[in-house]
């Protein structure tokens, strides 16, 4: 079998996807699989002991061919354009997995013969849609990711169809990286048994930054405390941050600003006792070899969507009592710096204990944990990474919507998880609240119930209008008949979508019904006609899981607290 | 010039000359030494090699032209990291010893020796002709300055020759100089140059209702300084989005002195045409050293001002005529009423036309233009107050017998024996095919032969006789007009004026437009015999039009626009589209525009 995974995005999202050619490789030991990337990420993709060759993307060359405005740069962009498809041709892929999910990565595959595409496509007649049920997740998501629980690395996973689960990213680490890790940390004067701990100051995007003074004192802190010795990490752009840590904590840490090859720095994560980071690339290489990780969550960051894919990590986020998701603006109107230094360090233990796997260690609520919320992660007995609150504290409407969300998802795009299973990853998760508010949980359990309810009969009606339809085609009945009942299919999504500006917590599953509905395929109208019927089916049978899975969580609070 | 491995034989017998040491560097590599000159380093002259192709930030997509050889450490560094490379190497012992080294077997493209004798060479010409990058070998140019100027210059020269430039020329808002712009717009099209006229015309309605609607002198002073502010980074904006290899800026454009400097550091070349008398308008000598080239109407003393202003680079330039706009026409009936004469004027009335026209009122005289203010020529004028253009003037010069041209000046009635700027008049006159009587400007006799082409005059007395005898010869005006049109044609057209621009802009600043790199622009036409052997890319580019240039937004513009492209070439240039289109998208969202 011959495969292809595209991902043509970051070095991280590359590390992000090991987990689906993982999946793959276990389900399919023979398979040849080859990842196609950019140049930035074949570091990464080349040390993937799943993958077997690499393709590269050079994306970046065309672009600066096209812009540059030459005539025979135009033609070499279409050249390498031309030369690609052919190769990729070439292979005869027997499934594409596009993790890009871009148009131009659609419009690219749309000229390559595969037996099946999974991910971003165009239809026949060229226009943009998904393929896949996961892929229709991953691109709604984004609009409400304030509920949204399931870490990327799944989702990549789950482009395959019953993926298993797995233990986490994959990146090989060599003997001749380790050796140059252990010259370039001796060159700065760290031996071999010496307690490292690395830092990554930098993040793609000012907003995501815990302050630079803050790692400086934590990074003292390591340092008298626990006789660490530190080395920060990052880019060379990323020096101007080293001289702001510098500053604060003056000759406590090595500076490895564009020393190291993406290599070289797995083989010191994976030596290394504890990365200390914002949401970065680095991040997800610390995951890959294992290093423990304690994830600065701030700004527009959401750890659960993009956090380390492995368990035992650590991440740490200002408290937020609000329902609305919070974007860009208000990311940058954050106080970044909220949280403080002498907090983290009192989680250093945490991520730092030997049995990190194992069971969850709550922390005691105290003052000490004052507007802040810690997580550790865990994969839950459905194989999905979840992140478990670790301040036991009541559970806020936000939460139980979310808990939900995560189990209807799962239920609905991953039938192979048995509904024990996941009731099962329902108690694990409630334990971590307290069940102090048991009566406001239900009062909202109630109240969302019912908007569920309601929506499931919107669903319900949209059913029998579609079947109408059908009924009417088969029959032959006359166009205007056929245009009437589709003017009122019409008229019904526009309630829906009004439902879900009246109910912001019904959002994702109209969302995804409307991204289904925009991206159908075909022009056969009774083709189309069994597609909306499966959206609408989809769309009850969601709102009704919601509705099961709220009164799971409430009754898995409910058992919580009869047992104390 | 031909591959290294090919010079062996031939530089084997070259003898070392005293001054040239080979040694082993302390690194244990060789390094060579040429008098006190070492050519690499002692220790490590690979590491050095590296930091040499580091620093000079090289195109990967581009080739390099080498000038000095060294022992070819740089040239193999270069090699390593999948440059295409040449070399030229002034030094034949040298050279010995590089091809006896690391270039021995080596495919690279050697010339050796005189300069010019490389560079007429066809493997050089066609290396050129790829517009590489010139990286020279410091130590080689310290012992061969010349070597290294000259491959230098050969190397542009090459390059550029047949390139199609892109060039942009800002106008002003009004003014002679603003149909000149265009003429030379045209020319440099007709050349076969990317041309953008960065059009500032528009601004002058604004200007004049804004100086027609505000008494107060002082506000609309100010309020004009905004405006021209304004057109100025207008002009800016263009120019970038352009991004031209050449910036000519006209005469009264609303550009700031900083202008030329801010294109300069986007590595724009930039010249400025001042079509002025640089006695009356002394702005040249703020804004002169501030371009890359300084053009002008005035040869002579002006050029030792412009030296001592500091001005690097100045040459004369003449204005000329557009042979599409100044054209022999042949009037109607209503038109012969019009504009037919004896002696015609058109132009602006300065201090010595006024006065010396006023000998002239016994002829049948129209004049035409503005500030026409002497009692006695009231009669003559021709539609008071209208500035006339190039149609009209051909009209005139259609209906007049005689042309009249007088430089004009302020300080000096009649014929003033000093003019020396040539008025764009002259060439636009023979180019209509009128006959022309004109007082010597300075340098005029190199433009026109005075007595077979441009008779002249240098008294009201002369003229009046050289009126009167060529208005009772007509068949020698005929004869005369013929010779001049003929003459303008050849020697006088703005196509020939912008080449001259183009020669002497290429000649100084060559090296810099090919160090930055120039767009190459194909024809369709073009790329469609280039690509024969591709079937399928043939037939797509056989829908476009032949002589539009082969970029993006000419094939954007044949692609079916959102649907379903019709075949696979189609297909893969929508594909490009949408990577352009989202990696630009991207990139304005992240501020990096």
């Amino acid at each position: 079998m011959r495969i292809l995974v595209a991902q043509m995005t970051r070095m991280g999202d590359m590390l992000q996807t090991s987990s689906l050619t993982r999946a793959l490789r276990m389900r399919y030991p023979d398979a040849r699989i080859t990842a196609m990337v950019r140049p930035m990420a074949r570091g990464i993709a080349e040390r993937n002991p799943d993958i077997n060759d690499v393709i590269p993307y050079e994306e970046d060359s065309m672009f600066l061919d096209l812009r540059s405005g030459d005539s025979e740069r135009l033609l070499r962009a279409y050249r390498t354009a031309e030369a690609l498809v052919n190769n990729l041709n070439a292979r005869k892929f027997d499934v594409i997995y596009n993790c890009t999910h871009s148009i131009a990565s659609a419009m690219l595959f749309k000229m390559v013969r595969a037996g099946e595409s999974v991910g971003a496509h165009l239809s026949d007649d060229w226009q943009f849609l998904l393929r896949g049920r996961w892929t229709n997740y991953f691109f709604t998501s984004v609009y409400q990711r304030v509920y949204s629980d399931i870490n990327i690395s799944d989702v990549f996973r789950n482009l395959m169809n019953d993926a298993p689960p797995v233990a986490g990213l994959n990146l090989a680490v060599t003997d001749d990286d380790r050796r140059e890790a252990r010259d370039i940390l001796a060159q700065h004067g760290i031996g071999q048994d010496e307690s490292l701990v690395c830092v990554q100051l930098g993040a793609s995007d000012e907003p995501k930054r815990w302050p630079a003074a803050h790692f400086a004192e934590l990074a003292r802190r390591l340092v008298n405390d626990r006789h660490a010795r530190i080395c920060l990490l990052g880019v060379e752009a990323e020096a101007p941050l080293g001289e702001a840590f510098e500053r604060h904590a003056p000759g406590i840490a090595a500076h490895l600003f564009g020393k190291t090859t993406i290599h070289q720095v797995a083989a010191i994560l994976e030596r290394a006792r504890l990365l200390v980071t914002n949401d970065t690339g680095t991040m997800h290489i610390a995951a890959a070899v294992g290093c423990p990780i304690l994830l600065l969550s701030v700004g527009y960051v959401h750890f659960r969507e993009t956090g380390p894919y492995g368990e035992g990590h650590v991440a740490v986020e200002q408290r937020k009592d609000y329902l609305a998701p919070m974007d860009r603006a208000d990311a940058a109107r954050e106080d970044r710096g909220a949280i403080q230094p002498a907090q983290v360090s009192g989680l250093l233990d945490l991520v730092l204990a030997t049995d990190r796997g194992k069971a969850l260690q709550m922390l005691a609520a105290t003052s000490d944990w004052t507007g802040l919320e810690v997580f550790q992660s865990r994969f839950a007995p459905d194989g999905f990474l979840e992140w478990y609150p670790l301040i036991r504290r009541p559970m806020t409407e936000i939460d139980l919507i979310r808990m939900a969300y995560r189990n209807t998802w799962l239920a609905h795009l991953c039938p192979a998880v048995a509904a024990d299973t996941l009731l099962e990853s329902i108690q694990q998760a409630a334990t971590c609240f307290d069940a102090s508010n048991l009566e406001t949980v239900d009062s909202w359990r109630s109240h969302w119930d019912g908007v569920f309810l309601q929506l499931e009969q919107l669903a319900v009606k949209g059913i029998k209008k579609t079947r109408e339809l059908e009924a009417c085609l088969r029959k032959g009945k006359s166009i205007t008949v056929a245009k009437e009942i589709v003017g009122e299919l019409m008229r019904l999504d526009e309630d829906t979508r009004l439902f879900a500006e009246l109910h912001e917590g019904c959002r994702p599953l109209i969302t995804i019904a409307r991204f289904q509905r925009d991206n159908l395929e075909g022009a056969d109208p009774m083709q189309l006609a069994e597609t909306t019927l499966g959206i609408y089916r989809d769309l009850s049978e969601r709102a009704a899981l919601m509705r099961f899975h709220l009164s799971a969580i409430h009754r898995a609070l409910h058992a919580l607290a009869a047992r104390k | 010039m031909k591959p290294a491995r090919e010079w062996a034989a031939e530089l084997a017998e070259v003898t070392a000359p005293p001054e040239l040491h080979l040694e082993e560097g302390r690194g244990g590599e060789p390094t060579v030494r040429v008098g006190e000159v070492c050519l690499h380093s002692r220790y490590k002259p690979r590491d050095e090699a590296k930091r040499l192709v580091d620093s000079a930030n090289l195109d990967p997509a581009r080739p390099v032209l080498v000038v000095g050889v060294g022992l070819g450490y740089h040239i193999v560094e270069l090699l390593t990291r999948g440059y295409r490379v040449a070399a030229v190497e002034p030094d034949r012992a040298v050279a010995s010893l590089a091809v006896q080294g690391l270039l021995r077997d080596s495919e690279v493209l050697l010339g050796v020796g005189d300069p010019d004798a490389i560079a007429d060479s066809p493997p050089f010409q066609k290396f050129a002709g790829a517009t590489p990058q010139v990286l020279v070998h410091p130590p080689t140019a310290q012992i061969h300055p010349q070597f290294a100027e000259a491959m230098a210059s050969h190397a542009s020269g090459a390059a550029l020759r047949g390139q199609r430039l892109r060039i942009a020329v800002v106008g002003p808002m009004f003014g002679g100089s603003l149909p000149i712009t265009e003429y030379l717009v045209r020319a440099f099209r007709m050349l076969g140059h990317q041309t953008r006229h960065v059009d500032n015309s528009r601004g002058w309605n604004v200007y004049d209702e804004m100086a027609h609607s505000v008494k107060s002198r002082k506000a609309s002073t100010q309020l004009g300084g905004l405006l021209t502010h304004f057109l100025g980074e207008w002009s800016y904006a263009r120019v970038m989005e352009f991004a031209p290899d050449i910036c000519i800026v006209m005469a009264q454009a609303p550009v700031s002195p900083q202008f030329p400097l801010r294109l300069a550091r986007e590595g724009i070349v930039t010249a400025f045409w001042y079509i002025e008398n640089w006695r009356h308008l002394p702005y040249w000598r703020e804004i002169a050293p501030l371009y890359d080239y300084f053009f002008h109407i005035q040869p002579g003393p002006f050029e030792e001002q412009l030296r001592q202003a500091g001005c690097q680079h100045a040459a004369c330039v003449l204005t000329g005529c557009d042979p599409a706009s100044h054209r022999p026409i042949v009037l109607n009936d209503k038109e012969r009423e019009e504009f037919t004469c004896d002696i015609s004027f058109a132009g602006a009335g300065y201090m010595n036309r006024n006065q010396f026209l006023a000998g002239l009122t016994d002829y049948v005289l129209k004049i035409w233009g503005v500030n026409w203010t002497h009692p006695s020529l009231r009669a003559a004028i021709q539609r008071p107050g209208e500035r006339f253009t190039s149609e009209l003037f051909a009209r005139i010069v259609a209906g007049s017998k005689i042309n009249l041209n007088l430089h004009s000046s302020t300080s000096h009635p009649g014929v003033d024996p000093n003019c020396d700027a040539i008025n764009p008049r002259v060439f636009e006159i023979a180019a209509c095919g009128g006959f022309q009587l004109c007082d010597p400007c300075k340098g005029l006799d190199a433009c026109f032969n005075f007595g077979t082409e441009l008779p002249v005059y240098a008294s009201l007395k002369e003229l009046r006789e050289k009126v009167d005898y060529y208005l009772a010869h007509p068949e020698e005006r005929g004869q005369i007009a013929a010779a001049a049109r003929e003459r303008a044609l050849r020697d006088h057209t703005y196509e020939q004026r912008a080449a001259q621009m183009l020669e002497l802009l290429l000649k100084a600043h060559g090296a810099r437009i090919l160090r930055k790199g120039i767009r190459v622009h194909r024809t369709a036409a073009e790329m469609r015999q280039r690509c024969s052997a591709d079937a399928e890319l043939a037939a797509f580019l056989d829908t476009l039009p032949p002589d539009a240039v082969f970029e993006q937004d000419t094939v954007n513009q044949h692609l079916p626009q959102g649907l379903k492209p019709h075949t696979r070439v189609e297909a893969l240039f929508a594909y490009l589209r949408e990577l352009r289109v989202s990696n630009e998208a991207l990139l304005e969202q992240r501020g990096l525009e």
